[in-house]
C-alpha cells in the first residue's frame, strides 16, 4: 500500500515538473524521471537492482545544479561542495564496487543535501526579498531534503549491523524511512506548484 | 523484539534531536525572514515616501521659480511696455492739439484708440501673470468687472451672479486666462451679434466642478454664426484646460455653458 502511495507520488511528481514552468526551467523532470526508472525500474525488476546503488552519482549533480542556480552568490561553493562529493563517490565506488549500497556514499549525499538546504536557508535570511519564503520552491526543496537527509543518514548508518542483528526493527524503520519519503516528495510537490 | 543495543538507541535519539533542531531552525528562519522582509517593506516605503517628499520639494522650488519669474515679467511689463504705452498715448493726444490738418487727426486718434487697446491687453496679461490672483474669487471679480465696464456703454442690462463655496480655492494662471477669454469673447459676441437686452452670467461652484454661464435674451445663435471662429476658439481654449464648453438649446437667446474641474492644491 505504502509503496503504491509513494510510485502514485512521484508519478505526480514527474508530471507536475513537466507542467509548472518554474519547475521545468529547474529541470526538476530530469530528477523524477531518474527517480520513476530508478524506483519503479527496480522494483517490477525492468532494470538491475544495483543502480539504485549508484543513484548518489545522479543526485548529486542534479541539487548542485539546482542549489547553485538558485543563488548567484553561493555558486561558486556549492559547485566546489559538489565536485568534491562526487569525486569522493566515484572514489568510494571504486573501493566497494556497486554491488551493494554505499553508507558512505549515502551518507555523503544526505550530508550534501543538508548543506545546500542550510546554505539556501541562511542566504535567504542574509539577503531577504519581497517574494514571501513560502512561496518559493526552493525552500519547501530544502526542507524536504533536510527532513529526507537526517532521516537517511541515521537509517543507513545502522543498515547493516541491523540487517544481522535485528531484521525484524529493521523493517520497522524501514517503513518509518519510507513514510519519511513519501511525506519529503509530497514537500517537493508543494514546490514544483511554486512560481518562484 | 529484541532489546534494541544502546548504540542504536542513542543514536536514534540523536537523530531526533537533529531533526527537532533542524525543524527548529526552518521555523526560525521562517520567522527572520518575515520580520526582516517587514523591516524592509517599511524602510522601502519611509525611501519611497522621503522620494516622494524630494519630488514635491523639486516641484515647490520649480513653482516658485516660475512664480519669480511672472512677477518678474509682469513687473517689467508694467514698467516698460505700460509706461510706453501711455507716453505714446499721451504725446498723440499732444499731437492732435497741435495738428489742425483732419486727416491727420482721425490717424492719431487712431493711434490714441490703439495704445488703448493695447493698455487694456496688457492689464489682462498682467491679472493673468500675477500670481496673487490665482484664485477662484479673484477671477469672479476681475471678469465680472470687465464685464460690467464693456455692456456699461450699451443698451444691454448686466446681471452678475455668484454661487461660490470658497472664494480661495486655487484656479492656475493657464485655466484662468483661458476662461477669462472665453467669458470675454461670448460677451463680445453678444454685444455684436445678439441684439439682446439683457445678460446674464452666472458663477457657480458645486465641489470641484466650476460652471460659468452665460444667457442673453437676444436671437440666438444663427447657422451662420454656429461655425464660426468665436464659438471654435472658446471651444478649443476650454479642451486645452480638459473644460466642457456647451451651447445649451433655449427657446430665446443664447445659452453658453463653461464647465472646469478645479484642482485641490
Amino acid at each position: 500500500m505504502l509503496t503504491k502511495i509513494y510510485f502514485f507520488i512521484i508519478l505526480f511528481c514527474l508530471g507536475a515538473s513537466f507542467i509548472r514552468k518554474v519547475s521545468r526551467q529547474n529541470l526538476f523532470y530530469i530528477y523524477f524521471l531518474l527517480v520513476v526508472i530508478i524506483e519503479i525500474g527496480a522494483f517490477f525488476r525492468i532494470i538491475p537492482r544495483d543502480i539504485y546503488n549508484s543513484s548518489p552519482l545522479y543526485y548529486i549533480p542534479f541539487f548542485t545544479f539546482y542549489f547553485a542556480n538558485q543563488k548567484k552568490t553561493n555558486q561558486k561553493n556549492i559547485y566546489l561542495i559538489g565536485s568534491i562529493a562526487f569525486i569522493s563517490c566515484i572514489f568510494f565506488y571504486a573501493f566497494e564496487g556497486l554491488e551493494e549500497y554505499s553508507i558512505y556514499a549515502g551518507t555523503l549525499m544526505s550530508i550534501v543535501y543538508i548543506v545546500y538546504s542550510l546554505l539556501w536557508l541562511l542566504s535567504q535570511i542574509l539577503n531577504t526579498d519581497e517574494n514571501p519564503l513560502l512561496k518559493k520552491q526552493a525552500f519547501w526543496i530544502s526542507t524536504s531534503l533536510l527532513i529526507w537527509a537526517v532521516f537517511f543518514i541515521f537509517r543507513s548508518i545502522p543498515m547493516y549491523s541491523l540487517n544481522n542483528n535485528d531484521l525484524e526493527f529493521l523493517i520497522q524503520i524501514n517503513f518509518g524511512f519510507q513514510i519519511i519519503t513519501i511525506f519529503s516528495y509530497l514537500l517537493f510537490l508543494r514546490g514544483l506548484f511554486c512560481k518562484i | 523484539m529484541n532489546e534494541l543495543d544502546p548504540s542504536i538507541k542513542s543514536l536514534f535519539i540523536i537523530a531526533i534531536v537533529i531533526l527537532l533542531v533542524f525543524v527548529g531552525f526552518i521555523i526560525m528562519v521562517v520567522l527572520v525572514y518575515n520580520k526582516r522582509q517587514l523591516i524592509q517593506h517599511q524602510e522601502n516605503q519611509i525611501k519611497e515616501a522621503e522620494f516622494q517628499n524630494q519630488l514635491l520639494q523639486k516641484e515647490l522650488e520649480r513653482q516658485k521659480a516660475i512664480q519669480l519669474e511672472r512677477e518678474r515679467i509682469s513687473q517689467d511689463m508694467h514698467d516698460d511696455l505700460g509706461a510706453g504705452i501711455s507716453a505714446i498715448k499721451l504725446q498723440a493726444e499732444f499731437l492732435t492739439y497741435k495738428i489742425s490738418n483732419e486727416a491727420y487727426k482721425e490717424d492719431i486718434e487712431a493711434i490714441i484708440a490703439t495704445s488703448e487697446d493695447m493698455n487694456l491687453a496688457m492689464r489682462e496679461i498682467l491679472w493673468s501673470l500675477n500670481s496673487k490672483n490665482d484664485t477662484i474669487g479673484n477671477f469672479i471679480d476681475y471678469t465680472s468687472t470687465y464685464v460690467e465696464r464693456f455692456l456699461d456703454k450699451t443698451p444691454i442690462q448686466t446681471l452678475l451672479l455668484s454661487e461660490i463655496i470658497e472664494e480661495h480655492t486655487n484656479l492656475a494662471v493657464t485655466a484662468r486666462r483661458n476662461l477669462f477669454l472665453v467669458v470675454k469673447e461670448a460677451v463680445h459676441n453678444v454685444y455684436k451679434h445678439s441684439q439682446a437686452k439683457t445678460i446674464q452670467v452666472h458663477f457657480k461652484q458645486v465641489g470641484t466642478e466650476f460652471t460659468i454661464q452665460i444667457i442673453d435674451d437676444g436671437i440666438g445663435i444663427t447657422k451662420a454664426n454656429k461655425t464660426g471662429n468665436g464659438l471654435t476658439n472658446m471651444a478649443l481654449r476650454m479642451e486645452n484646460i480638459k473644460g466642457k464648453f456647451e451651447i445649451v438649446p433655449s427657446v430665446k437667446g443664447t445659452y453658453i455653458e463653461i464647465k472646469y474641474r478645479l484642482t485641490t492644491t
